[in-house]
């Protein structure tokens, strides 16, 4: 799985290049978010523009990549298609993560 | 007689009859109502596919894609819990039959797996979110998410297999 990452100040703003995030790919997609994100110690965007369908397994995931995030960081989530929006309000984890509804809100403003 | 309803998939879908158990009393609505049959091999990639297969055919459906995107996370969560949990035999298969009507979208998924705990019949609590980043649940969510989009749900088991019906509204 790639996920491409960039770096602007102190927001780390990864991509991963998948269009499903379920039950399928979601032990690879931890892994390589830990690889990720393990150095970074700032804000971390997760951009999910290139995923249209999450399922639990999925959201179990998010769930534990911010669990790798110390200091209290909240894991934000940017450009989430409706599917994806729609399991993180109906299991009210959209209250959970930060989420930002395009690129200048995610930037714009610290979380 | 040409039914005057859309068929909600494509000419060449596959259908499944099924010759162990012919005399199967499971009731799908009228002769004349869309039906899509599917054996989907029980694991997680061909659930997966399979979902990606409805999605793509959806947009010629009588569906709004909210109320599509709700049957997909829907079946989704129920065909996965089905592969984890309950058809485990690498030759395991699970039946799915949809069926649109005017006012909703059923579907009855057969399986051949271990019986359905009675405690994912009944709707669940959302797990926990007090507490701090590190006590947040990973899981549990599967149920939750089935019982907040089915309309109705209903589960039998009829000789070592599960008949679980679901209907979502259209």
């Amino acid at each position: 799985m790639k996920i491409e990452t960039t770096l602007e100040g102190d927001i780390l703003t990864a991509t991963p290049q998948i269009e499903r995030l379920d039950s399928v790919c979601t032990v690879a997609f931890k892994e390589q978010m830990h690889i990720s994100l393990a150095p970074h110690q700032g804000r971390v965007i997760l951009d999910m523009a290139q995923i249209q369908f999450m399922d639990s397994s999925g959201l179990g995931a998010l769930v534990a990549v911010m669990k790798t995030l110390d200091a209290g960081r909240r894991l934000e989530l940017r450009h989430c298609a409706p599917p994806v929006m729609r399991v993180l309000t109906l299991t009210r984890m959209d209250r959970i993560f930060v989420i930002h509804g395009d690129a200048s809100d995610a930037t714009g403003s610290a979380a | 007689m040409i039914p005057k309803t859309r068929p909600i998939v494509d000419e060449d879908t596959e259908i499944v009859s099924d010759p162990r158990q012919p005399q199967a009393t499971v009731s799908i609505g009228s002769a004349n109502a869309p039906h899509l049959f599917r054996r989907v091999p029980a694991t997680k990639s061909e659930v997966s596919q399979f979902l990606e297969h409805l999605r793509a055919a959806s947009p010629r459906w009588p569906a709004t894609p909210d109320r599509v995107g709700d049957l997909i996370i829907m079946l989704g969560e129920v065909l996965n819990n089905v592969v984890e949990h309950g058809a485990q035999a690498p030759s395991a298969k699970i039946d799915v039959i949809l069926t649109m009507t005017s006012t909703n979208i059923q579907i009855v998924v057969i399986d051949e797996g271990r019986p359905l705990p009675e405690t994912c019949l009944t709707r669940p609590k959302l797990p926990d979110r007090e507490g701090s980043i590190q006590d947040l649940p990973e899981g549990g969510f599967g149920w939750f998410l089935i019982h907040s989009l089915a309309k109705e749900i209903h589960y039998e088991r009829v000789e070592d297999r599960n008949y679980l019906l679901l209907k979502v509204s259209l």
